[in-house]
C-alpha cells in the first residue's frame, strides 16, 4: 500500500490494491481509503485523477462481486462469478445464458468499460435485448439500453445503431399505448406476440387479432386512427408488419381470371390520357381556326361552318368527352362494389394488400402529378394505402403461403 | 473597508437567491424589499428607468410588454431579449440581476462584496457557462466557481448529514430547468455519481400548459397585454392545487369566464413533462449504475417540487417519500456559499470534499470506416460523459492520406453522434510527416486534461516525430476579450436604474397600481385618490409628505392585496 503523504508513491502504485490496501474490500473500507488520500491531494490535480482512476476500477470491482449472484432462480447454487475486472466475459457468459436481467445489470454497472472496450459485444447484447426480449423490458430497463444505444462512444455502423433506435421507438410507444384506455389493446398484444418473430408466426398473430377485433367488435378505422394520432411510431410498426410478413415468401400475382376482369374494367390510364390529352391539344387550335374563318367570310355558305364542327370538332372534342364519361362510370361501378371483392381475393389466394394492389395496379397506370387520377375511394387507392387491409384478409392461406415445406 | 466574504449566489430562472457563509453555516441574505426570493425579472417603469427583481414582475405581471423574465433560458444563445426599447443579450440581462443581489449583500453585510460562487444546472452546456461566468464578471464580480445547482444543495444537504454511506438523489424542479444528480455521501465526502437534465424542462412549463388549457377552454387568445394576467391566473391555479385538490380558475384576460381545474385534469396536461422527467431520473440511475430502491435518500430541491405531481413521481421511481426540506427554495444559493468557502479554504468546512463530473461528452470529430464504408462527421468522445473530475485521458487517431502534412482536430462537446450536431469548443492542429508508401499512416494522439475550475487542455500529438500543439479551452472567458466586457459593461451602465433608496416607493406605487386595476367602483375611486397623492409626493420629493402618504396607502393596499388574492 503506498504512504498517503509521499506523493511518488501514490502515483507509482499501479494497482488498486496498491494504492488501497488489501483491507479495502468492501465498499465503506474502500471509500474510506480513497477519501483520505483525496483530502491529502484534494490541490494537486495529477495525483487526484491518478487516485480517481484507481478507485473507480476498485469500485467497479467491488460491486461487480457484490451483485454477482450466488443462488440461480430455483436456488441452486451457480459457480463463482468470473473474475471481476473481466466484464467482458461476464458479458458473453450471460450472453450465451441469453440472461436479459444480468446483461441488464452488467450494462447498468459497467457501461463504460464495456463500451469502451467491448463495443461489438455490448451492440449483440443491445440487440438481444431489443429484438429478443424487448417487449418484456419495463419503461425503465428500455431507458436503460436506451442510453447505452445512445453513447456516442458505442463503435459501431451507424445503420445498426439506428434499427436498433426504431426497435427502441417503437417498443416505448407500445408500452405507452398499453397504458392508454383509449387503444384496442388487442393491437397491443399482437405487437407483443409477433415482436421481432419469424414471419409465419407473425401471421398466426394476426389471423389471431383478426379473430379478437372481430369478438370484441372494435371498429379497426377508428382504432387505427386513434394510433395514428397518439402513438404514431406504434402505428408505423403496424404497418411494417405486412412489409416484413410479405418479405417471407415470394411475391405471387392474383389468377390471370381476376386480373383480367379487373383490366378490362380500368383501361390504363395511359389510354386515357392520350385521347384526352390530343383532344385537349386540338380542341383550342380547331375552335379558333373556325371562329376566324366564319369572322372572314362573313357571308359564306352556313354549310362550311357546320362542316368545321362536325368534321373537325367532333372527333377532338365530343368523342373523347364520351370516353371519359365512359370510363368514369366504370369506376364508380367498380368503386361502389368496395374493396370487398379484392379483400377476398387477396383472402382466398394469401395474398398481401399490397402485393394484390401492385400487381392489379401496373405502373403505367399510377396516375402521376396531375394527369387525371382515380378517385381517392377508388378500391385500388384504398387498398394502396388502408392500414387496416391486411387485418380485414389475413387468413390461413396467408400462413399456408409463409409455412416453409417440409423436408424429408 | 475590506472586502467581504465570497457569496453564494443561485441565478435560477424565475427566482434568485444571496447567501454568505457566516462563522460556521451559511445563511440566506434577504433582500431589502423584504423577501429572500429575489424575481429574476426586469421591466422598465413610466420614466423609462429600469426596475429589478420585486418591482419588475409586479409590473411585468400587469403589462407583460414592459417586463422581461425566464432570461436565464437564452444563456449562451446570442439571442437579443428585448426590455422596453432596449434590447440586450440574456447575459446582460442576468448581469443586472446579479448586479441587484450584490448590492443587496453589500447593504446587509455592510462591506463591499468582490467575489462570489455562482450556481448554473447540472446540465448546463459550455456557452451557457460562459454566459453565466460573463455576466457576473459584468456584475462587478469575480466569479470564484460555477457550481452545479443539485451539486450544491447535496453541498448544503450533506453539511447537516452523519459518516454513514448513503447514495442520496436530488431532484432539482426550479423555474425553467429539471437536474437530476445521484451522489454519494460519506464522512464529509460528497461524490457525485451521475448528473443529467434538461434546461428547457421547469415549473414555467406545468403554467404554459395551464395556460393553453384555459386558452382552449375560453376558446379565445389572450391579447398581449392581456396575457401577463392569464399567466398569473394559471400560475396562481398551480400553487392552490398543491394545497387542494380542485381550484377554479378565474380565465382572466381572455373571457373573465371560470373554469374548474383539478389534479387529475393537471396530472393529465402534465403527462408529457412527467415522462421527461422520468427518463431523466432514470438516465442518472443508469449513469450512476444504481436502481431507484437502492437510492436512500431522496432530496428534492427548488420551488416547483412543492406540485404533488413531483413528489408522486418521485415516490414511484425510488419507491420511497422524497424529502422536501423546509429551506427547498434556498438549498442551492446555500451551497454555493457552502463552495465560497471551500474554495477560500474556510476552516470550518476543510473536512469537505466534493467531487462533480463532467456533464457532456468531450471529443474531436473523425471519420471511421465500417466495411467498404466511411462516414464522415462522427463524434468520437474522449472525456466521456459523468467523468469525474479532474480527469485525463489519450486517444489515438491516424492520418487519412500517407502525403498528409498536418490534422486538425475539432474539439466539440455533446452527445450526438454527428460531431456538427454538437457544440464546438475550438480546434488544435499539429504538422505530421508525410510518407512516400500509399498505405503508410501516421499516428497522433489527442489527451484532453479537464480541471475542476473548468479549464479543458487539449494536447495532440504526432507520435512518430513528438510534434506536439495544445490549446487550452477555458470554460469560461474566453469567448469574450476584456475590450469586449468592459463595452457591454459600458452599454449597461448607460442604462436608467431606478435609484435604489426609491425602490421601496416605487414598489408600493407599481402594487398599488395593479391593484387599483383590479377594482371598480368606489374603491377604486378612493385608492386611485391615494396613488396620485403618493405620485405627486414622490414627485415633489418631500420626505414627510412621503411618509404620510405611504403608511396609509401601504396599509390600505396590503388589505387589498389579501382580499383580491393578489401576490405582492
Amino acid at each position: 500500500m503506498a504512504g498517503p503523504d509521499d506523493r511518488e508513491s501514490v502515483l507509482a502504485a499501479a494497482s488498486p490494491t496498491a494504492l488501497f490496501g488489501e483491507g479495502a474490500g468492501d465498499a465503506l473500507s474502500l471509500r474510506r481509503a480513497y477519501a483520505a488520500l483525496a483530502r491529502v491531494w484534494r490541490d494537486d490535480d495529477e495525483v487526484t485523477r491518478h487516485v480517481r482512476a484507481l478507485y473507480e476500477q476498485a469500485r467497479a470491482a467491488v460491486e461487480t462481486a457484490a451483485s454477482a449472484p450466488t443462488v440461480d432462480d430455483t436456488g441452486t447454487p451457480v459457480p463463482s462469478p468470473l473474475p471481476p475486472a473481466d466484464v467482458s466475459a461476464q458479458l458473453m457468459a450471460a450472453l450465451e445464458a441469453r440472461d436479459a436481467p444480468r446483461l441488464l445489470a452488467l450494462l447498468r454497472n459497467h457501461a463504460d468499460p464495456l463500451v469502451l472496450r467491448h463495443s461489438a459485444l455490448v451492440i449483440d447484447a443491445l440487440s438481444f435485448l431489443v429484438y429478443g426480449v424487448g417487449e418484456h423490458l419495463g419503461p425503465d430497463a428500455l431507458d436503460a439500453v436506451a442510453l447505452v444505444t445512445a453513447r456516442p462512444d458505442l463503435d459501431a455502423p451507424p445503420h445498426n445503431i439506428e434499427a436498433l433506435e426504431i426497435a427502441i421507438e417503437t417498443l416505448r410507444a407500445l408500452f405507452a399505448a398499453e397504458a392508454d384506455p383509449e387503444v384496442a389493446q388487442p393491437l397491443c398484444e399482437a405487437v407483443r406476440k409477433s415482436w421481432f418473430h419469424a414471419p409465419v408466426s407473425a401471421a398466426r398473430v394476426w389471423v389471431w387479432l383478426r379473430g379478437e377485433l372481430a369478438a370484441q367488435q372494435i371498429d379497426l378505422d377508428a382504432a387505427f386512427h386513434h394510433l395514428e394520432r397518439h402513438h404514431p411510431a406504434l402505428f408505423g410498426a403496424l404497418q411494417r408488419a405486412e412489409i416484413r410478413m410479405a418479405a417471407g415468401g415470394e411475391e405471387r400475382l392474383p389468377p390471370a381470371e381476376a386480373r383480367a376482369v379487373l383490366r378490362e374494367e380500368l383501361p390504363p390510364t395511359s389510354e386515357l390520357l392520350a385521347k384526352t390529352g390530343a383532344a385537349q391539344a386540338t380542341l383550342a387550335p380547331a375552335l379558333l381556326l373556325a371562329v376566324l374563318f366564319g369572322a372572314y367570310v362573313c357571308g359564306a355558305p352556313r354549310a362550311l361552318i357546320v362542316g368545321m364542327f362536325t368534321g373537325g370538332i367532333y372527333p377532338y372534342f365530343i368523342g373523347p368527352l364520351r370516353t371519359v364519361a365512359k370510363v368514369q362510370r366504370r369506376i364508380e361501378a367498380l368503386t361502389s362494389r368496395g374493396n370487398a371483392d379484392l379483400l377476398a381475393l387477396a383472402e382466398q389466394e394469401g395474398l398481401w394488400p399490397g402485393e394484390l394492389a401492385r400487381a392489379l395496379v401496373p405502373q403505367d397506370v399510377v396516375p402521376r402529378g396531375n394527369a387525371p387520377a382515380y378517385p381517392q375511394d377508388h378500391p385500388l387507392q384504398q387498398l394502396r394505402s388502408d392500414p387496416t387491409a391486411l387485418l380485414r384478409c389475413i387468413g390461413s392461406a396467408h400462413i399456408a403461403r409463409l409455412t416453409p415445406p417440409e423436408v424429408s | 473597508m475590506c472586502a467581504a466574504d465570497p457569496i453564494g449566489i443561485d441565478l435560477g430562472t424565475t427566482h434568485s437567491v444571496v447567501a454568505v457563509f457566516d462563522g460556521d453555516r451559511p445563511r440566506v441574505l434577504p433582500h431589502p424589499l423584504g423577501d429572500t426570493l429575489v424575481p429574476s425579472e426586469l421591466a422598465v417603469d413610466d420614466g423609462g428607468h429600469l426596475l429589478v427583481g420585486a418591482p419588475a414582475r409586479t409590473v411585468r405581471l400587469r403589462d407583460p410588454t414592459r417586463g422581461l423574465a425566464r432570461f436565464k433560458q437564452g444563456m449562451g444563445s446570442g439571442q437579443p431579449v428585448r426590455l422596453g426599447d432596449q434590447e440586450l443579450t440574456p447575459a446582460s440581462a442576468s448581469a443586472l440581476v446579479l448586479r441587484e443581489l450584490k448590492q443587496a449583500a453589500e447593504q446587509q453585510l455592510g462591506e463591499p462584496v468582490e467575489r462570489a460562487v455562482i450556481s448554473v444546472p447540472a446540465w448546463f452546456r459550455e456557452s451557457e457557462r460562459q454566459a453565466t461566468l460573463h455576466a457576473g464578471r459584468l456584475a462587478g464580480l469575480e466569479v470564484l466557481r460555477l457550481i452545479n445547482e443539485p451539486t450544491a444543495a447535496a453541498l448544503a444537504h450533506g453539511l447537516h448529514a452523519g459518516d454513514d454511506l448513503r447514495s442520496v438523489a436530488v431532484l432539482d424542479l426550479g423555474g425553467g430547468t429539471f437536474d437530476v444528480t445521484v451522489l454519494e455521501l460519506f464522512e464529509g465526502v460528497i461524490d457525485v455519481r451521475a448528473s443529467v437534465g434538461d434546461v428547457r424542462l421547469g415549473g414555467e412549463d406545468v403554467t404554459d400548459a395551464i395556460v393553453t388549457w384555459l386558452t382552449a377552454e375560453a376558446g379565445a387568445r389572450a391579447l398581449p397585454q392581456r396575457a401577463g394576467r392569464l399567466r398569473y391566473s394559471a400560475e396562481r391555479a398551480k400553487r392552490a392545487l398543491s394545497a387542494t385538490e380542485a381550484v377554479e380558475v378565474v380565465r382572466d384576460g381572455l373571457d373573465d369566464g371560470t373554469s374548474t381545474l383539478t389534479r387529475a385534469v393537471l396530472a393529465e396536461l402534465c403527462a408529457p413533462l412527467r415522462d421527461r422527467m422520468r427518463r431523466l431520473i432514470q438516465q442518472a440511475l443508469v449513469q450512476a449504475g444504481l436502481r431507484g430502491p437502492q437510492i436512500d435518500e431522496v432530496v428534492l430541491v427548488g420551488g416547483a417540487v412543492r406540485m404533488p405531481l413531483v413528489q408522486e413521481l418521485a415516490e414511484a421511481q425510488f419507491g420511497q417519500p422524497p424529502l422536501l426540506l423546509g429551506e427547498v427554495d434556498h438549498l442551492v444559493a446555500l451551497g454555493a456559499a457552502v463552495q465560497a468557502a471551500l474554495v477560500t479554504g474556510h476552516e470550518a468546512v476543510r473536512e469537505r470534499l466534493v467531487t462533480d463530473v463532467l456533464t457532456h461528452s468531450l471529443g474531436v470529430a473523425s471519420q471511421q470506416r465500417w466495411g467498404d464504408q466511411v462516414y464522415a462527421d462522427r463524434f468520437v468522445p474522449v472525456l466521456g460523459r459523468g467523468t469525474a473530475l479532474p480527469a485525463s485521458r489519450t486517444s489515438t487517431f491516424e492520418t487519412l492520406h500517407h502525403q498528409q502534412t498536418y490534422v486538425e482536430f475539432k474539439v466539440y462537446e455533446g452527445e450526438r453522434r454527428e460531431a456538427s450536431a454538437n457544440h464546438m469548443l475550438g480546434t488544435v492542429r499539429v504538422e505530421v510527416p508525410p510518407h512516400e508508401e500509399e498505405t503508410a499512416r501516421e499516428d497522433v494522439s489527442v489527451r484532453f486534461t479537464h480541471d475542476v475550475s473548468g479549464l479543458l487542455q487539449v494536447e495532440a500529438t504526432a507520435v512518430s516525430t513528438g510534434e506536439r500543439s495544445e490549446v487550452v479551452l477555458e470554460r469560461g472567458g474566453q469567448r469574450y476579450s476584456p475590450e469586449e466586457r468592459a463595452a457591454v459593461a459600458a452599454e449597461l451602465a448607460q442604462l436608467k436604474v431606478h435609484p435604489r433608496d426609491l425602490l421601496p416607493n416605487r414598489w408600493l406605487l407599481e402594487r398599488a397600481i395593479t391593484v387599483v386595476e383590479h377594482l371598480s367602483g368606489s374603491t377604486r375611486e378612493e385608492l386611485d385618490r391615494m396613488v396620485l397623492g403618493f405620485e405627486a409626493a414622490l414627485d415633489e420629493g418631500d420626505p414627510q409628505r412621503i411618509s404620510s402618504w405611504r403608511a396609509p396607502l401601504n396599509e390600505r393596499v396590503v388589505g387589498l392585496e389579501h382580499s383580491l388574492g393578489i401576490e405582492p
